[in-house]
C-alpha cells in the first residue's frame, strides 16, 4: 500500500512537471527573407518585417565584453578587454555613431572564467543584466561555441575573436568573426618557412609538426600540413601534447631524432615557454622554429620568461602592430603608453572587432533608420559591410573586411612576428615587413 | 629505437630519485603517525610556489631557494600539525581524510588567489644544460636533482637510525602507548615528524622548480604520484622507496616517449591501481 | 497507511517540492538565476546519491565525476552516432556507469581495499578515465564534440533554456531521495550503516561487506550516470574534462558537511554551499576567484573537527523545537 501511494505520487509529480514544462510560452516569429545583391554575389539575409513607426533610441548603446578575465586564460582576456576599451574610447571621442545622431557606446564587462560552462553563464548574465546590442569575445574557441548558443537564442550579435574554423560552421546566425582562422595561420606559418628558406638559399628537406592538443592546435597543424602536402614536402613527424605540460625535454629529444629542417609548432601560451626552455636546455635546435596560431612565442610574457632563448623564434599573428595607418598608429601609441609594450594579438583583434561593430552600426543607422538596433537589421548591416577604408580596415592585416555567408571574413589577413633583440617585429609577408627575418635560428648549430 | 629507449630510461631514473624524495616525507608521516595526508602533493606545489617567490623577489637561483623554503615548510608543517592533525589522531579515518582534503583545497585555492591560474616558472637555473655521455645527453639539472635527492634520503636514513630524535620517531611508530610510557612526548615527536615530512617537499620543490613550472593544480599529480610510490614500496623501507620512485619515473618517461605525451598520468595511475590489487603490501614492504 | 497520513507525515518534504516546482515560474526571464538553481539541483542529486556509498556505507568515494562522465559520454555518443534519444540514452549511460562501478568495485572490495586506499583509487579512476578519453579520438579526444539537435529539441533533449533541465533534475532528485528512504527501510540500509560505523565489527557480526558495499556503489553509480546524461545535453558538448576530480571532491564535501548518512544532509549542504559560492562569485566578481574554495575548505575542516555528524542535526534540532512549539506533546523525529 505504502509503495503504491508513493508511486502514484511520483507519477503525479512527473505529470505536473511535464505540464509546467509544456506551458512555457513558445515564441513564434514571422521571418522575411531579403536578398542583398553586392558585387554580383547574392547574400541571403533574413530580417523581421520593419515596424512602421520609428523606435526611440536609447541614451547609449551598450556593448558587452565577455572575456576570460580570471583563470588559465586570463592573460588573453585582460589584453582583449583593453583592446575593446581603447576602440570604444576612440569611437566615442570621434563623435560616436554619427548616423544615429552621435550616440555614444558604453562598455560592460563580464568574466567568462575558466571553462565553457562559466563562459555560457557569463553570457546569460550579461544579457539578462544589460541587454547589449553586441558582445565581443571569449577568445577561447570552445567558450565561443558554448556562449554563441545563448547569443543566438537571445539574438545578440557576437563578434568572436577565436580562431578555430569550427566556430563559424555551427550554423549560428548572429556570429561574426572578422579575424582569420587557425587554418589560415597554419598555412601562413608554412608559407613563411618555405619562402624564408628559399630567400636564404637553405634547402627545406622536411618539416616536423608539433601542437598542443586543443581544437586550435589541431586546426593550425592541419592548415600547415595541407600546405606542405600540396608541395609534396615530407612531414617527418607530427607530435601532440597536452597544453598543461610541465616538462618538454623528452618531446624535444624526439623531435631532434626525426631531424627536420624546420619545426612548425602551435603553442597555446605557457607551453611556448616550456618548449623554448627545453630547446635551450637540451641544445637540440632544428634549423628553424616557426610558431603558428596563438601568440605563443612572441607574446611579451614569453619573451620576458625566455630571455635569450626567445631570440629568433617566430609566431603568426591575427593583427599587424606595424601597419602604417593613422588609426593603427594611434591605437599602438595609446596601448604602449598603457602597458609598456606593443598591442598583443588579443588586443588587436578586439580593437578591429569593435571597429567592425562601429561600421555596422553606422550602416544600420543609414539603411534601417526606423529600427537600427533591431538584431536582424544589425545582422543585415554586418552582412552588407565591405570595408577597405575606415578604422576597421586600417587596423586589419589584409585591409579588407567582408563577411561571407558563414560569418567569416572573406579576406583573412595574417602576419608573422619574430623576436629580434627582445622585440617582436613583423617579418612576413614580404610586402609589409620593415626588417628581414633572422635565419636560421641563432642557437642552431649545424 | 634502443637509443630512444635508453635515453628515456635515463631521464626516468633521474626523475625517479626526486619522486622518491617526495614520497619519503609522505611515508614517514604515514608510517609513524598513521595519518593519511591527502595534501602531501600540495605541499610540493606550495614549495614550488615559495621557490618561485624567492626566485623572483630575491632573484635567487632556483637551486638555492630551499635555503629559505625548507625552514618555511618546516614551520608550516609544525603549525599545521598542532592546528589540525593533532586533533584528528584518535578520530575516525573519515575525519582525518576530510581534514586533509580540506587542507588540500585550502592550499590549492590559496595558490589560485595569490599566484593566479597560469603556470609560473623561473628563469634559467645555473644548473641547466646538458652533458654528453656515450652519445646520450644527460640534462645537468636532472642529474643534480637526482644526486641531491639521494643525499637527502641518505641523511634522513642517518637521522632516523643514529640520532635520539630519530630513535624517538621510530619508537613512536612501533608502539605509541609504550613510547609515551617510556617518556617520549608523542605530540612533540609527531609534530617533528610532520614538519620533517613537509620540509622534505621543500627540497624537492626547489629542485623541480629549476626545470619545471607549477600551477595550482600541480599538487594533484605529485600527490597521487607519491602515494603510488609509497604503495609500490610498501612501508618502512627507504631503499624500497628509491626503487619504487625509479620504477614510477621510468614508467612515466617511457610512456611519454613511446605511447603518448598525455599518458604520463595514466602510467602512474595504472601502476597504482595494479599494485593495490595485486600487491597490497607493496613490493618491498616490511609490515 | 492511507494517502492522507502519508502526506501528513512528510509534510515538510511536500512543501519543499512544491516550492521547488513553482520556483521557475517567476524566473523565466532571468535565465542566469535559472541556471544557478539548475546547478544546485544537479549537485544535490549527486550528493544525495553519494550519501548511499559515502554517508551510509562510510566509503569515501571520490569518483562521482567518473560515473557522471561515463553517463555523459554514453548518452552523447548514442545521440551523435545512432540518433538514440537521450531520454533512453541516459538510462543506457547509467548502465554503463554501473558496469564501470562493478569493474572497479568488485576487485577493490574483494581485496578489502578501504579507507584512504579506496579514496585514492576512486580519485585515480576519475583521472584515468579523463586521460583515456583524451587519447581516445573516436569518442572523446581533446577537442569538444558538439551534440546535434536530431528530429526535435524534445527528442534530442537540447532545450535552449535551463528550465526543462531543472525539472528533469528535480525529478531525479526526488528519485534519489526516495531511493535513500527505501534503502534505509530495508536490511541493506542497516548493513550499510553498520559498515559505516565500524567495518571490522560489522563483518564479525556476519555482514557480507563486499556484497553490501557493491550494491551501494551500483546504486550510486546509476544515479550519477543518469545525471551525466542530462549534464551532456545541457552543456551541448562532450569533453574529457567531464571526468572531473573537482566535482567528485565537491560532492564528497557536500556529503560530509551535510552529515554522513543523514538523508537530507547532502541536499541541505548543497543548497547552502553552492549558494555561498555563487553569492561570493557575484559579489566579488573574478577578483578573488578561489575564495569560495577557501570557504569550502574551512567549512569542511571545521565541520570535520568539531561537528563530525554534519550540519544536518543542528538544523534538525531547530526544526524539532519549532515543531514542538507548534504542536506540543508530539515528539517524533520523522525527518531522519
Amino acid at each position: 500500500m505504502y509503495r503504491k501511494n508513493l508511486f502514484s505520487l511520483l507519477a503525479f509529480v512527473v505529470i505536473a512537471v511535464m505540464l509546467l514544462t509544456a506551458c512555457q510560452p513558445q515564441t513564434v516569429e514571422v521571418v522575411k527573407t531579403v536578398v542583398v545583391e553586392k558585387e554580383g554575389q547574392q547574400v541571403v539575409v533574413t530580417a523581421t518585417p520593419a515596424p512602421v513607426e520609428k523606435k526611440p533610441l536609447p541614451d547609449k548603446i551598450v556593448v558587452g565584453v565577455v572575456q576570460p578575465l580570471t583563470g588559465t586564460f586570463a592573460v588573453f582576456g585582460q589584453e582583449s578587454k583593453i583592446g575593446a576599451e581603447l576602440a570604444i574610447k576612440h569611437i566615442n571621442e570621434a563623435g560616436g555613431i554619427k548616423s544615429l545622431g552621435g550616440i555614444q557606446l558604453e562598455m560592460v564587462v563580464e568574466d567568462a572564467g575558466d571553462n565553457p560552462d562559466s563562459s555560457k553563464l557569463a553570457t546569460e548574465s550579461i544579457i539578462s543584466k544589460h541587454r547589449p546590442v553586441a558582445i565581443l569575445g571569449m577568445y577561447i574557441s570552445r567558450f565561443v561555441m558554448a556562449s554563441s548558443e545563448v547569443t543566438d537564442r537571445e539574438k545578440v550579435i557576437l563578434i568572436a575573436d577565436a580562431l578555430v574554423p569550427k566556430v563559424t560552421q555551427m550554423g549560428r546566425q548572429y556570429l561574426f568573426r572578422p579575424g582569420p582562422t587557425a587554418s589560415d595561420h597554419g598555412r601562413m606559418a608554412y608559407n613563411f618557412v618555405k619562402d624564408t628558406f628559399k630567400e636564404n638559399n637553405f634547402e627545406l628537406k622536411s618539416i616536423a609538426l608539433l601542437n598542443e592538443d586543443s581544437a586550435n592546435g589541431r586546426a593550425n597543424t592541419l592548415g600547415a600540413s595541407e600546405a606542405a602536402l600540396q608541395d609534396m614536402l615530407p612531414i617527418v613527424t607530427a607530435l601532440e601534447y597536452p597544453y598543461d605540460i610541465t616538462d618538454a625535454t623528452q618531446i624535444v629529444q624526439q623531435l631532434a631524432a626525426a631531424k627536420p629542417s624546420a619545426v612548425i609548432h602551435t603553442p597555446y601560451f605557457n607551453d611556448a615557454i616550456v618548449f623554448g626552455k627545453a630547446f635551450k636546455e637540451t641544445g637540440l635546435y632544428p634549423p628553424f622554429i616557426a610558431g603558428a596560431g596563438a601568440c605563443g612565442y612572441t607574446d611579451p610574457e614569453s619573451i620576458k620568461a625566455l630571455g635569450d632563448a626567445a631570440e629568433g623564434l617566430t609566431n603568426t599573428y591575427s593583427y599587424n602592430p606595424e601597419q602604417d595607418t593613422p588609426q593603427n598608429k594611434k591605437f599602438v601609441e595609446e596601448f604602449k603608453a598603457l602597458k609598456g609594450y606593443i598591442p598583443t594579438e588579443a588586443a588587436g583583434m578586439n580593437y578591429y572587432g569593435a571597429m567592425v561593430l562601429y561600421e555596422a552600426l553606422e550602416y544600420a543607422g543609414k539603411n534601417f533608420p526606423d529600427d537600427p538596433l533591431n538584431p536582424d537589421n544589425l545582422r543585415a548591416a554586418f552582412m552588407a559591410l565591405d570595408l577597405t577604408t575606415g578604422p576597421a580596415a586600417e587596423t586589419y592585416p589584409s585591409g579588407h573586411i567582408k563577411f561571407d555567408g558563414k560569418g567569416d571574413n572573406a579576406y583573412p589577413g595574417v602576419v608573422v612576428l619574430q623576436v629580434q633583440n627582445g622585440e617582436p617585429r613583423v617579418v612576413y609577408p614580404v610586402e609589409v615587413r620593415k626588417v628581414n627575418p633572422i635565419f636560421p635560428n641563432p642557437h642552431y648549430k649545424p | 629505437m634502443t637509443d630512444t629507449l635508453l635515453q628515456s630510461i635515463i631521464t626516468g631514473v633521474l626523475m625517479g630519485f626526486v619522486y622518491a624524495l617526495i614520497a619519503v616525507g609522505l611515508s614517514i608521516i604515514y608510517g609513524v603517525m598513521n595519518v593519511v595526508n591527502f595534501a602531501h602533493g600540495d605541499f610540493v606545489m606550495l614549495s614550488m610556489y615559495l621557490s618561485y617567490m624567492a626566485g623572483t623577489l630575491l632573484v635567487w637561483d632556483a637551486v638555492a631557494t630551499p635555503l629559505i623554503t625548507v625552514p618555511l615548510l618546516f614551520l608550516f608543517g609544525f603549525i599545521t600539525y598542532y592546528l589540525l592533525i593533532d586533533k584528528t589522531l584518535r578520530q575516525l579515518y573519515v575525519v582525518q581524510l576530510a581534514v586533509t582534503v580540506g587542507l588540500q583545497i585550502f592550499l590549492r585555492s590559496l595558490a589560485l588567489i595569490v599566484w593566479k591560474a597560469q603556470p609560473r616558472a623561473l628563469q634559467y637555473s645555473i644548473i641547466q644544460g646538458n652533458i654528453e655521455f656515450f652519445g646520450y645527453s644527460i640534462l645537468t639539472s636532472r642529474l643534480i636533482a637526482a644526486v641531491v635527492s639521494l643525499i637527502f634520503i641518505a641523511a634522513i636514513a642517518y637521522f632516523l637510525n643514529k640520532t635520539w630524535a630519530g630513535a624517538a620517531i621510530r619508537a613512536a611508530s612501533d608502539d605509541l602507548d609504550t613510547a609515551s610510557l617510556m617518556g617520549v612526548n608523542y605530540h612533540r615527536t609527531y609534530a617533528l615528524t610532520f614538519a620533517i615530512g613537509a620540509a622534505l617537499t621543500a627540497i624537492a620543490g626547489g629542485l623541480l622548480m629549476s626545470f619545471q613550472q607549477t600551477d595550482p593544480q600541480g599538487g594533484m599529480r605529485f600527490g597521487v604520484l607519491s602515494w603510488c610510490v609509497m604503495a609500490l614500496a610498501g612501508l618502512g623501507s627507504l631503499p624500497g622507496l628509491i626503487a619504487a620512485g625509479v620504477i614510477v619515473g621510468v614508467a612515466e618517461a617511457v610512456a611519454v616517449t613511446f605511447f603518448d605525451p598525455r599518458s604520463r598520468l595514466l602510467a602512474i595511475y595504472m601502476i597504482f591501481i595494479l599494485v593495490l590489487w595485486l600487491k597490497p603490501r607493496g613490493l618491498f614492504g616490511r609490515k | 497507511m492511507n494517502i492522507a497520513a502519508f502526506l501528513k507525515r512528510n509534510v515538510g518534504w511536500f512543501a519543499l517540492l512544491l516550492v521547488a516546482a513553482v520556483l521557475p515560474l517567476p524566473l523565466q526571464k532571468q535565465q542566469y538565476t535559472m541556471v544557478l538553481f539548475m546547478l544546485i539541483v544537479l549537485y544535490a542529486v549527486l550528493a544525495t546519491a553519494w550519501n548511499i556509498i559515502g554517508g551510509m556505507a562510510g566509503q569515501l568515494d571520490l569518483a562521482a565525476g567518473a560515473y557522471l562522465g561515463m553517463g555523459a559520454f554514453t548518452t552523447g555518443t548514442l545521440l551523435l552516432r545512432w540518433e538514440v534519444t537521450p531520454w533512453v540514452g541516459m538510462f543506457i549511460g547509467a548502465l554503463m556507469a554501473v558496469l564501470l562501478s562493478l569493474l572497479i568495485g568488485y576487485p577493490l572490495f574483494g581485496f578489502k581495499i578501504k579507507e584512504v586506499w579506496y579514496a585514492l583509487s576512486s580519485l585515480a579512476l576519475c583521472e584515468v578515465l579523463r586521460v583515456i578519453f583524451l587519447m581516445w579520438d573516436e569518442v572523446g579526444g581533446p577537442t569538444e564534440v558538439y551534440l546535434p539537435t536530431v528530429n526535435s529539441p524534445l527528442y534530442s533533449m537540447r532545450f535552449t533554456t535551463a528550465t526543462p533541465f531543472y525539472y528533469i533534475l528535480l525529478v531525479l532528485l526526488v528519485v534519489a531521495l526516495v531511493i535513500n528512504f527505501r534503502i534505509r527501510a530495508t536490511k541493506l540500509g542497516y548493513q550499510l550503516l553498520a559498515l559505516g560505523e565500524d567495518e571490522d565489527a560489522a563483518e564479525v557480526l556476519g555482514i557480507d561487506a563486499r556484497a553490501a558495499k557493491l550494491k551501494a556503489l551500483v546504486i550510486y553509480a546509476f544515479l550519477c550516470g543518469l545525471v551525466g546524461g542530462v549534464y551532456a545535453c545541457f552543456y551541448g558538448y562532450l569533453h574529457p574534462s567531464f571526468f572531473d576530480a573537482d566535482i567528485s571532491t565537491e560532492v564528497a564535501i557536500f556529503g560530509i558537511v551535510g552529515g554522513m548518512g543523514i538523508i537530507y544532509g547532502p541536499l541541505l549542504a548543497t543548497i547552502l554551499l553552492v549558494g555561498v559560492r555563487e553569492l561570493l562569485r557575484a559579489r566579488l566578481g573574478g577578483g578573488l576567484e578561489g575564495l569560495y574554495l577557501v570557504v569550502y575548505a574551512v567549512v569542511l575542516i571545521v565541520v570535520a573537527l568539531y561537528q563530525p555528524r554534519g550540519i544536518a542535526p543542528l538544523v534538525s534540532s531547530v526544526l524539532q523545537k519549532l515543531r514542538n512549539a507548534l504542536a506540543p506533546g508530539k515528539k517524533e523525529a520523522s525527518w531522519r
